[in-house]
């Protein structure tokens, strides 16, 4: 239930061991290896960096060979990743031993050729096709004239010539050349809304005056330059040749959907390889001289006997010294908990990790983000769906620890919403009064109807939270042995908040309480109030910087109002949910009334849309707002965080699960959510 | 009955609360939504495997527009405006209703752009590293406070005005 412990590692051996041993060690996955050349200066890293470059630069060209082939192949692929799968960045399952032989089975080179080859070919077919489709275009008009293209041009006397003019113009054009130039012929081909397209014969003789005449109404002379036959032959011809190109390119759709079964070896390998390259990378961190080199690291302490035992195995000459960290150092920080908590872990590594002497919040903010959650979404009907959907996902969805840890977040969650919609009287966001009478019994407070009530209930259970806060700093105090300081600095407070919270309350309520009870309170407050001033800067040089510091730290604790007033947003998430689903539930309630015959089948639709929608959108407020209330208003009270997690160097699988569950484990985690 | 203050009875400034919280909270919702949705577009361009975190980011400045429907709509529930009761509300209770939804109105308006703007910086942290995604939602949320705080005072304030 806390920070593990861990221990300095220094590693020394001959340089022969080198790889060996990274290759033992990342199996192993114990070691968080720290880097001993961060003191190192630009141009020695430069000289580092190069002796390992051609290592890596062989590496990475095959990573990027498989990340080509894997490109080319998603195009053609039938079948995209499924919404949720994308949404929750599911992976492909492998057996271990596969992994470790991946490099053997796929045969990249050829693969990659292939592809390479047909991505080569598609390109050519389909700029081929493009080209064929533009001339067939351009035929198009020309399919009326039955001269060959090979015949068009001058003969002896004669101008053959096609072209074509706006259609504006081709009567003023054929009238003028008509009546200058007898001697000439405009025949038109075909026209299209806006062209007419023309073949014209003249006298070469008079081949200026033409010209001359065309330029005016601006006829514009086409060619084919590769075509000889009449038009449509040269297009049964390209139809034919497009016919051709068309089916090569099926064929190779064909063969690369062949293919698609390599797929997620592919996937494999390029996980293997990216192991492969961190082998070399971390590599970098090692001290060398010309011999031998050296390596520091953490280790959990528990591992310590396991990594000696796994070195001994294979070599007695490695020089292994194991030392605690110093009071000065800041070793890498692993959280570990009861199974129950670890999700919360998630909510604890979302601000920071603690730092390694400090204390592990998790546990403590468990119970409190629990219950907010359930409080913000706070309906029956929602909190069963949201438990069965997370439960349905964990076990369907192939994912990383960290969403399965998430979801199992929502199956607690869930849970809480339930128990807060009994109490609430909140099942699918039914307004009360059309509750079942047994239904109606559980409710122990009607926000809608009393929402002073329920604000309060809220202002307390944060109170407490924040109360909780405090303690937790005490109990840091102690555990560090600072006794003084944790019972009067913190003790101070736990008594002047309560009694101010009791003043309040006599303040406001008037003579709700007990005699007693208010004039504890005004007791409490007074000798809370002279303790913090008195306690605030023990080590205050004067008394009168020990008070003023003393009346600065009094004034402090009206930020306790803002924290406690800061609670209320569950109150108004919690009806939020509710109004808004009670809206869904007015909308489908009039679609059912104003819609004749298919009125129900709108109502359903209506209702599953609309409320699924209030379940997503109040997820999201439902996670970030109680997470906020822990990192602001309670992590403030007692927390630094600062820490770095310990992520030992492993094997990595950025797409893969591993079937054995004891490789899997060893798998580093991710360090965060996404 | 027919009182009027700025040519609006009773009946009418209750109908202007509940559109104007509808429609302000709306456009702060809107715009604040844009501005985030717009960068993650860019960034799914590059990387679309970071789309859970940025859909996450770039939602959160919707529950202004929701807090604005949830006020509209209690106006128009507490108050009969679906029914004829709503035409017996008196000048002074339809303008306590007008005011008591003035919170919401204009901090969601204000909030909901402003909460677009953090949204986006928090898209540009996870366009660099996708594993800040949750910080960037905490980060938006801390503007969203305000919303809050407004509509817990909204919802007070309607409720009085219904009770008399």
């Amino acid at each position: 239930m806390a920070v593990v412990k861990v221990k300095k590692v220094y590693l020394i051996a001959h340089d022969s061991m080198r790889e060996t041993l990274v290759k033992v060690l990342q199996k192993n996955g114990l070691l968080h290896i720290a880097n001993l050349k961060k003191e190192l200066s630009e141009t020695e890293l430069e000289e580092v960096l190069k002796e390992f470059e051609p290592d890596s630069k062989e590496i990475d060209l095959m990573l990027s060979k498989v990340n080509f082939t894997l490109d080319f192949l998603a195009d053609f692929a039938e079948k995209k990743k499924g919404f949720l799968s994308g949404l929750m960045g599911e992976k492909t399952e492998v057996e271990p031993s596969k992994f470790e032989n991946i490099q053997d089975k796929v045969n990249l080179e050829k693969i990659y050729e292939e592809c390479e080859s047909f991505e080569g070919r598609l390109n050519v077919i389909e700029t081929g096709l493009n080209k064929l489709e533009a001339t067939r275009n351009e035929l198009k008009p020309w399919m009326p004239l039955d001269i060959k293209f090979m015949d068009i041009g001058e003969t002896k006397r004669a101008v053959f010539l096609i072209g074509q003019v706006a259609s504006l113009n081709f009567n003023k054009l054929q009238v003028e050349l008509e009546e200058t130039v007898p001697e000439s012929v405009l025949e038109m081909i075909s026209k299209d809304f806006q062209y007419v397209y023309v073949l014209g014969i003249y006298l070469k003789d008079r081949s200026d005056e033409v010209s001359q005449i065309l330029n005016k109404y601006g006829f514009q002379v086409t060619s084919f330059e590769n075509l000889d036959d009449a038009p449509e032959e040269e297009a049964a011809e390209i139809a034919e040749q497009i016919g051709k190109l068309r089916e090569e390119k099926e064929t190779i759709i064909k063969r690369v959907k062949d293919m698609m079964s390599l797929k997620s070896d592919l996937i494999v390998l390029r996980d293997y390889l990216e192991n492969v390259k961190n082998r070399v990378k971390v590599q970098l961190n090692f001290a060398k001289t010309d011999k031998a080199f050296m390596l520091e690291g953490w280790i959990h302490e528990e591992d310590v006997s396991s990594l000696e035992n796994e070195i001994s195995k294979f070599t007695d000459e490695i020089d292994l010294t194991f030392t605690e960290p110093k009071e000065d150092e800041n070793p890498p920080v692993t959280l570990k908990n009861n199974k129950w908590f670890t999700p919360f872990e998630i909510v604890t590594k979302l601000y920071g990790f603690p730092r390694y002497k400090e204390l592990d919040p998790t546990p403590y903010l468990a119970p409190f983000f629990v219950v907010f959650f359930g409080i913000c979404i706070g309906d029956v009907g929602y909190g069963l769906v949201l438990t069965l959907a997370s439960l349905w996902l964990r076990k369907k969805l192939q994912v990383s620890e960290t969403i399965k840890g998430f979801l199992l977040l929502f199956v607690y969650g869930g849970i809480a919403s339930m128990v807060a919609g009994a109490l609430t009287g909140s099942w699918f966001t039914i307004e009360t009064k059309s509750l079942p009478s047994i239904l109606r019994k559980m409710i122990v407070l009607e926000p809608l109807k009393d929402p002073v009530a329920f604000l309060i209930f809220c202002f307390i259970f944060g109170f407490i939270h924040l109360l909780f806060g405090i303690v937790l700093e005490m109990y840091d105090n102690f555990r560090k042995g600072r006794w003084i300081e944790g019972i009067f600095k913190e003790g101070s407070k736990l008594v002047f908040l309560p009694g101010i919270v009791i003043l309040i309350v006599q303040m406001l309520a008037g003579g709700v309480l007990p005699q007693a009870l208010s004039s504890a309170g005004k007791w409490m407050a007074i000798v809370g109030a002279i303790l913090i001033v008195w306690f605030t800067e023990p080590s205050a040089k004067s008394i009168f910087g020990r008070i003023g510091n003393g009346v600065y730290g009094l004034y402090g604790m009206t930020s306790f109002i803002g924290d406690t007033i800061s609670y209320s947003r569950l109150m108004a998430l919690g009806m939020a949910t509710f109004l808004i689903g009670w809206g869904i539930n007015i909308i489908g309630g009039i679609a059912k009334d104003m819609i004749p015959f298919v009125g129900f089948i709108v109502m359903a639709i209506i209702l599953v849309v609309g409320h699924l929608f209030n379940l997503v959108i109040n997820l999201i407020s439902a996670f970030v707002h109680p997470a906020r209330l822990q990192y602001v208003e309670f992590f403030g009270k007692f927390f630094e965080g600062g820490g770095h997690s310990f992520q030992p160097f492993a094997i990595e699988a950025k797409d893969l699960v591993f079937k054995e569950p004891e490789l899997a484990r060893k798998v580093r985690p991710e360090d965060n959510s996404r | 009955m027919n009182e009027t203050f700025l040519w609006l009875n009773g009946y009418q400034w209750t109908v202007l609360a509940a559109s104007l919280s509808v429609i302000f909270g709306g456009i702060g919702s809107c715009i604040g939504i844009t501005s985030a949705a717009k960068m993650s577009a860019g960034v799914l361009a590059e990387d679309p495997d970071k789309f859970g975190g940025l859909l996450v980011l770039s939602i959160l400045p919707g529950t202004q527009g929701i807090y604005g429907f949830i006020t509209g709509l209690l106006v128009v529930v507490f108050f009969g405006l679906l029914g004829g009761d709503g035409k017996s509300i008196v000048l002074a209770q339809g303008m306590r209703i007008f005011l008591g939804c003035l919170p919401v109105m204009i901090m969601c308006l204000i909030s909901g752009i402003y909460q677009g703007v953090v949204s986006t910086a928090g898209v540009a942290m996870v366009a660099k590293r996708g594993e800040t995604a949750g910080q960037g939602m905490i980060l938006s949320a801390l503007v969203e406070t305000y919303a809050v705080l407004s509509l817990v005072v909204s919802l007070f304030l309607i409720m009085a005005a219904q009770a008399g």
